[in-house]
């Protein structure tokens, strides 16, 4: 029996879990449906276990008891480097190559087996200073190959990401970076496994993780535009809130395990699976009352700032995506201004040589009166568009408002051989903000124009069913895969290099407003069709 | 006195119709049309030295107009009229025939000097 004296190791082990435990669940709670928050929580989770495991290992004072937790904090590390991968993938958005992730998952578990059954990965103890440490059985050091591997193999992905700076969006190279150093940095937890083969290294490497977990997530919320004193103080309140609940769990299998042993005469991890498993089953309908608890209790007062933070989010975010369209507006516009700018230019320069030529005064009031008031409308739709977003109905012609907008794209159509097809029923004069359904057009048509570098057919239609006008804007490119579907109205969703993800959610919520809907259809390497469908009044 | 040239101007703006035509009628014979089918049936039924084409028209636009006038007119010098100066455009409609482009808002001399090629 081992008396430890030195807790401080066991106490930054136990603090450093509790926090990558809260910043998991607060990422994940965030929004569960995005891959990548689920991903990170798991990630998180698991390398709560690890730190956990460590805890208690170092606190026990029977050999015993060592054992167990070795046992225990080694299932985390058996998924730590496969999970570190899987997040990678997600956040950088690989989806060839699905094979190299199952067989890492496939070979974490076969290390799992290992550890849990036999005594090849994990042989017994170290007793050093600071308590109980694993010692390497027969296949640790092929363990620690796989994991050393691994943890290239994604650095190096993280790092040739990083290296196309001139590809990336500033925003989206900012991510990348913090990705990659938190990686790298919190990687350094590997050092401590000197200790694993008899070199007494004081294992204090896991404050590294702490550094990853602080900077992958502030990278994850960064995106997402969260105010990071209200991210802190929810992840605060989760953390405080998880180490309770974490503790009593930990007690309830130690004393379930406690029992076990003094009725049978042994240990059984079997059985401490088997606790776990119990109680997460209980935990999932606890789960909703817990947070609301949470959200109630600690947050009640904060419950109006965080629905006004919502609806200046979904502003900043329209905003956003309004001056992207904006820039394109301009592009379009400052040609579109080009054609009465050489009738003004050109007249003016005849003044000289034909003031006496009756005609050509006459000509000339003409046309650059005419000229003039047309830049005058150009530069007044120009401001229109970069107002505020309160709807201004008023009866338009859908027809032409999609003509319009295909003007302003005619130029990026030429330049990527996109040949444009319209179909046009006779369409009603219908109540809408035709500035902000103009925005709506641009979204998509410039989608479409990504969506075929190499060229292709665009078709506009409208047509008239059931007391509704349905406007399809269908293209010929690269299509939308089956699993992104579902999120691509999601704000932040993007597969674009350097895309925001935000304007088809601003199309959504303009949609929406407008009382209508948007749905889409896709076949990859075929093409896809957005129909929106307005109500006719 | 030498025979003018004739120049056929093809814009669906009629403020660049009026604009080359004072630049223009002093030195060039001129017809007019205001769009691609309107200019591809002019050149199939008649003669011209040389065609100025703007780029964007509705239905038919500049390169496709070029494309079946070259058919129509083999040999027949055309210029670019665009108010969009990208390489790509520029490069098409050379790869199309035409001799040279004109960038919107134009200068006299340099509608001069480049119609002065055909």
């Amino acid at each position: 029996m081992f008396e430890n004296t030195d807790y401080s190791i066991a106490i930054q082990n136990l603090l450093v879990g509790i926090l990558a435990q809260g910043l998991g669940l607060f990422i994940y709670l965030r929004n569960p449906r995005i891959l990548l928050n689920k991903i990170f929580g798991i990630f998180c989770f698991v390398f709560s276990v690890w730190l956990y495991g460590f805890f208690f290992l170092y606190i026990t004072k029977d050999e015993n008891h060592a054992l167990f937790w070795i046992k225990f904090l080694y299932m985390g590390v058996c998924y730590s480097s496969v999970l570190s991968y899987h997040f990678t993938r997600a956040f950088l958005g690989i989806k060839n190559k699905k094979w190299i992730l199952y067989l890492f998952y496939f070979i974490s578990t076969i290390f799992l087996f290992l550890n849990l059954f036999t005594n090849k990965l994990i042989s017994g103890f170290y007793i050093y200073q600071w308590g109980y440490f694993p010692k390497a059985g027969k296949y640790h050091t092929y363990f620690m190959a796989y994991i050393f591997f691994e943890t290239g193999y994604t650095l190096y992905l993280l790092y040739k990401r990083y290296r196309q700076r001139n590809k990336l969006a500033a925003l989206e190279f900012e991510r990348v970076k913090y990705i990659f150093f938190a990686f790298a940095i919190g990687h350094l937890v590997l050092i401590n496994f000197c200790s694993t083969y008899g070199m007494p290294v004081y294992p204090n490497a896991h404050l590294y993780m702490a550094i990853l977990f602080v900077m992958v997530a502030y990278a994850i919320i960064h995106h997402q535009l969260f105010n990071i004193e209200f991210v802190l103080k929810k992840t605060l309140v989760y953390s405080i809130i998880i180490s309770i609940i974490t503790i009593l769990y930990f007690i309830i299998i130690y004393m379930a395990e406690k029992v076990f042993s003094i009725i049978t005469g042994h240990h059984s991890i079997p059985l401490a699976i088997a606790t776990i498993a119990f109680f997460s089953i209980i935990f999932i309908p606890l789960k909703n009352k817990i947070q609301q608890f949470i959200d109630n209790r600690f947050f009640h007062g904060t419950i109006e700032q965080i629905d006004e933070e919502n609806i200046k989010l979904r502003e900043e975010l329209q905003k956003t995506e309004k001056l992207k369209a904006v820039a394109t507006l301009a592009a379009g516009m400052a040609h579109e201004i080009k054609n009465p700018l050489t009738s003004i230019k050109t007249f003016t320069e005849f003044i000289d040589k034909k003031k006496d030529d009756p005609e050509f005064i006459e000509k000339f009031k003409k046309i650059v009166g005419d000229e003039v008031d047309r830049i005058n409308y150009i530069v007044k739709q120009l401001l229109e568009f970069s107002k505020p977003s309160e709807l201004k109905l008023q009866k338009t012609n859908i027809n032409e408002l999609l003509d319009e907008t295909l003007n302003l794209l005619y130029n990026d159509c030429l330049k990527h051989s996109i040949k444009i097809e319209k179909n046009y029923c006779l369409s009603p004069m219908i109540r809408i903000d035709p500035t902000q359904m103009k925005q709506v057009f641009l979204n998509l048509l410039l989608n479409t124009i990504d969506a075929m570098p190499d060229g292709g057919t665009v078709i506009v239609s409208t047509k008239i069913t059931n007391n509704t006008l349905q406007i399809i804007v269908k293209d010929t490119g690269k299509g939308i895969d089956k699993d992104d579907i579902k999120h691509i109205f999601d704000p932040f969703f993007s597969k674009k290099d350097g895309g925001t993800g935000l304007g088809l959610s601003v199309v959504h919520g303009i949609i929406e407003k407008h009382g209508g809907k948007i749905s889409v259809g896709s076949i990859v390497n075929k093409g896809s069709s957005f129909i929106i469908t307005l109500p006719l009044k | 006195m030498a025979k003018q040239k004739r120049i056929l101007i093809c814009d669906d703006e009629e403020g660049v119709r009026e604009s080359l035509n004072l630049i223009l009628e002093d030195d060039y014979d001129l017809d007019f049309a205001s769009s691609g089918k309107e200019a591809i049936r002019k050149v199939k039924d008649e003669d011209y030295d040389g065609v100025l084409l703007d780029i964007k028209m509705p239905e038919k636009d500049g390169l496709e107009t070029l494309e079946e006038i070259q058919k129509a007119s083999p040999g027949i010098k055309a210029i670019i009229i665009t108010g969009y100066q990208s390489v790509e455009t520029a490069s098409k409609a050379i790869k199309l025939g035409a001799i040279d482009y004109i960038a919107k808002p134009f200068e006299s001399d340099e509608v001069k000097e480049k119609v002065g090629k055909i």
